[in-house]
């Protein structure tokens, strides 16, 4: 029986004017969305490959430009053999955050985020303030890709096809002659909804699918199985949403104004209010404030001068030259490297206000997602595809760490009153991204999957509860 | 009679439950969202003005140092805002908030404020002008869509026409009783919001903004406008008020879902802009000479020869003058120049960038609110491009300032020439004023067309579709 009523139904559906309009219509959003983050894919891989081109011609000219340079008589600042030009311009490397399989599904933050930064021996806060250049109106607004259809416009097609299921049978008198035939309410509805579905997630599962193969992808995947969850559960909600409101009795019009709204405060209203509210209890203080305790930092550290250089050493005795050459505690080069040290000690407690104030509002965000499902999936598809916070986060780390290695490198060589060599060029540290652990990426998506299976459960539930008193004719 | 429908009409509209629902929440949103702009507005303000006093001090108080050095110490330019960015925060989190003015380079803005937030950001802060762009007109098609498919559905329409009521005096009537139904949500939220401007910024500040204010009220009144005609006509002609609920949805949808993001992508595709990477290459090699000039080399035997030729001497140590000081000024006029060009081209294409997507208001009366909106609460990129054009214009100027020190007293020192801090009180302080409202309307004339010709068009087929009533 269930299958005569999803075949008759598609039948009808798919003979429907309105219908094949809809699905055109997604099917056009869907190829746009997809086609954008085919570009995004696109620009993000051009830009790292001519990224890593220059460093690479860079650093393979460095050898021969310091074998020439005792030759050359360059003032110091200029003179590649100098470690504090080698470490803070001429052999510094990028730190490369690669895009995953699956990025181009999903722009979420990474267009706010850098996906590469220089290293050098700078402070770490400062290199890390590095942006990629875009137009503010374009980040306001936001990207056209495939996670936006499929979080936003996708619920819309779905209660735009299932808003009336049984208000307008109900309204065209169809619905008690319907159910005079030995099928029950429960079934007619599953089998409408299911007719539904298949139209719709056949064109969601296809783009997702064309998009991860366009970008290179492997479709057999964990992560493509999971966003492939993700969808489909986020289409349960929104389809159980539909049913629930149209066993309330009530007519075509008021259902869809009741769903409009409902869709309007979970996409729209409680996401801002939800940033709102976490801005408000933890409001991370504006940077302005920042650059002011870095330059009080700054000039407190440069005040104390030559007299941080003992500190230093203490503090890093690793660094003690040996023998017999002694540091010269006035040489500039050292001595800013012990300046920056004692900044970057005194700006310690500023930035991790910043990160707690962060912090704060990532955990009220943790506890608060659950409010909306829209919020769930987008922070799903956004971990599947690796443009999430997490993962920014997970590369700022090992960038900070790297750093700290690239200057302790450079700060040996110039204690050492040491210039480079040709060789030298070989041994210098390297950055290689470590990817996230997929288990946390996998048990983040799967709470998200839950928070929106959760909700969406309840609902057939309460629709299930509500069947039988529901009244099959008008009033 | 037209009163007597207006009447009607705007009672029926308090008493409907979807209008008061949606109005109440309207409401309440559009009251919170003053309350928390202000709150931000407030505290911003405040840090802004504090630090701008703290890089001025630090500037003041450098102790004795080479005037070149001083160049490279620098000071910070932070944007103020104005008293409007209450209403509308419009690019302010995607632009940075400070830019560091030294020696030798123009640096970029840094600290986007959204890089500080988590991912809800990027599902739309909620501000006054959200509430008006989004949400309102959402209230309007559920004041409207019922006007007359409703009357239809319930046979009231034929009823009407047949007591001989003319078709254009019975949507006059509705649209006045639509207006009034409208300014019970609308005036308290006005005067709100008037409040909250004036709290966060003082009386003199915000008259001086009453210019802009005005402009923004006229703007986002055209935009009501519009869509109560666009309501009331989809309304007059569809069959059945689910019809009319449908497709004015849809419209809402297009308007302010798909045409937005949709046109950020097509103009991107259309005039892209240079990564950071490729922007500082561009940089790093026209500064290098890549750009046709003289390499650094060569172009530092010009001006010595020049300069040589200039005071009638052979050698630079007869120079009466430091010549370190005019090879650093050299430097920056050369720098200079590459920067305005590429900053040029930069800025440029973030305009055209955003002028392409004016013209998409053509469909989405959105995009041309959206722009007018930021312009008039002074937080669009051109607001944005203004201060930063100033900011550079003063690190020019000091940068100026400090080399021509080193030239006049620096002869035989160089960078060992000292100077103290009575010296650096003789640089002006950084001040920035905003452009006024008629710059700001200028800059955004096109978005005001377009409002108001997708007002006039709007209000043009209400007309026609109300005096062709069906009554079917």
């Amino acid at each position: 029986m269930l299958r005569n009523i999803i075949r008759y139904d598609l039948k009808n559906l798919l003979a429907e004017r309105s219908i094949q309009a809809v699905a055109a219509l997604f099917a056009l959003l869907l190829a746009y969305g997809l086609w954008n983050g085919i570009r995004w894919n696109e620009h993000r891989r051009t830009t790292i490959e001519s990224v890593r081109k220059e460093q690479q011609q860079r650093l393979a000219a460095l050898p021969g430009r310091i074998a020439q340079a005792p030759s050359q008589g360059l003032p110091a600042f200029l003179d590649p053999r100098m470690p504090s030009v080698a470490g803070g311009r001429e052999a510094t490397p990028y730190l490369i955050l690669p895009p995953q399989p699956l990025s181009g599904l999903s722009v979420g933050q990474s267009d706010l985020y850098p996906f590469y930064l220089r290293a050098s021996t700078q402070s770490a806060s400062n290199i890390l303030s590095a942006d990629e250049i875009e137009n503010p109106d374009n980040l306001l607004i936001g990207r056209f890709d495939l996670s936006f259809v499929l979080v936003y416009l996708f619920p819309l097609l779905i209660l735009a096809l299932s808003y009336n299921i049984l208000s307008a049978e109900k309204e065209q008198g169809t619905l008690a002659l319907t159910l005079s035939q030995p099928v029950s309410l429960g079934r007619l509805m599953l089998g409408k909804i299911a007719s539904r579905a298949a139209v719709l997630l056949a064109l969601a599962i296809g783009a997702s699918a064309a998009a991860a193969a366009a970008t290179g992808a492997p479709v057999l995947s964990v992560p493509f199985a999971l966003w492939l969850a993700v969808l489909l559960v986020y289409a349960a909600f929104w389809f159980a949403l539909a049913v629930f409101v149209n066993l309330l009795g009530k007519g075509s019009a008021v259902n869809a104004v009741l769903l409009s709204a409902v869709w309007v405060s979970l996409t729209m209203v409680v996401p801002s209010a939800l940033h709102m509210l976490a801005g408000s209890l933890y409001p991370v203080p504006s940077r302005v404030e920042m650059i002011q305790a870095m330059r009080e930092a700054s000039r407190e550290a440069t005040a104390k001068g030559s007299t941080l250089m003992a500190r230093y050493l203490e503090d890093h005795p690793e660094l003690t030259p040996g023998g017999s050459s002694t540091v010269n505690a006035a040489d500039a080069a050292s001595r800013s490297l012990a300046v920056q040290e004692e900044t970057e000690r005194l700006m310690a407690p500023v930035l991790g206000r910043f990160d707690r104030q962060l912090e704060g509002q990532r955990a009220i965000l943790q506890r608060l997602q659950y409010l909306s499902p829209a919020v769930l999936a987008q922070g799903a598809m956004n971990s599947l595809a690796g443009s999430g916070p997490e993962r920014f986060e997970h590369f700022r780390t090992q960038t900070v760490g790297f750093l700290g290695r690239w200057r302790a490198h450079f700060a040996r060589l110039v204690l050492a009153a040491r210039m480079l060599t040709p060789a030298d060029v070989e041994r210098l540290p390297r950055f290689v991204y470590a990817d996230e652990d997929p288990g946390a990426v996998v048990a983040r998506v799967a709470l998200s999957w839950l928070g929106i299976f959760i909700p969406s459960a309840v609902i057939v539930l309460l629709s299930w509860m509500r069947m039988s008193r529901t009244r099959i004719v008008s009033a | 009679m037209t009163q007597v429908i207006a009447r009607k009409e705007f009672i029926e509209m308090l008493r409907d439950g979807r209008v008061r629902w949606t109005g109440g929440i309207v409401l309440v949103l559009l009251a919170v969202a003053f309350l928390t702009g202000w709150t931000r507005h407030h505290e911003l303000t405040r840090q802004h003005s504090a630090a701008q006093e703290a890089t001025r001090k630090h500037w003041l108080t450098q102790g004795k140092k080479n005037p070149h050095s001083a160049a490279h110490y620098g000071i910070y330019a932070f944007k103020p805002k104005l008293p409007l960015a209450v209403l509308d925060t419009g690019t302010e989190p995607y632009t940075g908030v400070a830019v560091w003015l030294e020696a030798h380079k123009q640096n970029e803005f840094k600290y986007r404020p959204a890089q500080d937030a988590t991912i809800l950001a990027r599902f739309g802060e909620l501000t006054a002008a959200a509430v008006m762009q989004l949400l309102i007109p959402l209230l309007i098609i559920i004041m409207t869509f019922g006007a007359f498919a409703g009357e239809r559905e319930q046979g009231t329409l034929r009823q009407l026409l047949s007591l001989g009521v003319p078709a254009r005096r019975l949507a006059l009537g509705k649209a006045l009783g639509l207006l009034a139904g409208l300014g019970v949500y609308l005036v308290p939220a006005v005067l709100l919001g008037a409040g909250a401007i004036l709290f966060a910024s003082g009386t003199v500040e915000s008259a001086a903004s009453a210019p802009r204010a005005i402009w923004l009220a006229l703007a986002y009144l055209l935009y009501f406008f519009t869509f109560a005609a666009i309501g009331l006509s989809v309304s007059a002609w569809a069959r059945t008020p689910r019809l009319s609920l449908i497709a004015l949805i849809g419209f809402w949808i297009v308007n302010c879902l798909v045409a937005p993001r949709a046109a950020v992508d097509l103009v991107k595709a259309v005039r892209p802009t240079p990564t950071a990477f490729d922007f500082a290459q561009n940089i790093a090699a026209d500064l290098a000479g890549g750009d046709g000039h003289a390499t650094p080399a060569a172009r530092a035997k010009q001006l010595e020869a020049r300069v040589l030729k200039q005071y009638g001497v052979s050698k630079l140590e007869d120079l009466p003058v430091s010549f370190a000081g005019i090879s650093l000024q050299d430097g920056e006029e050369h720098g200079n120049a590459v920067f305005d060009r590429r900053y040029g081209e930069l800025w440029d294409a973030f305009d055209s960038q955003n002028q392409m997507r004016n013209w998409i208001a053509i469909a989405a009366p959105l995009l041309a609110i959206r722009p007018v909106s930021m312009g008039m609460s002074g937080t669009d990129t051109a607001h944005h491009r203004d201060f930063a054009t100033a900011a550079e214009t003063y690190r020019r100027d000091l940068n100026r300032r400090m080399n021509d020190e080193l030239r006049d007293h620096g002869k035989g020192k160089d960078f060992g020439h000292l100077v103290g801090d009575d010296f650096w009180s003789q640089v002006p302080d950084f001040h920035y004023i905003a452009p006024d409202a008629s710059w700001a309307v200028r800059n955004h004339a096109v978005p005001f067309l377009l409002l108001l010709t997708s007002a006039v068009a709007a209000g043009i087929l209400c007309y026609r579709t109300a005096s062709r009533l069906r009554i079917e």
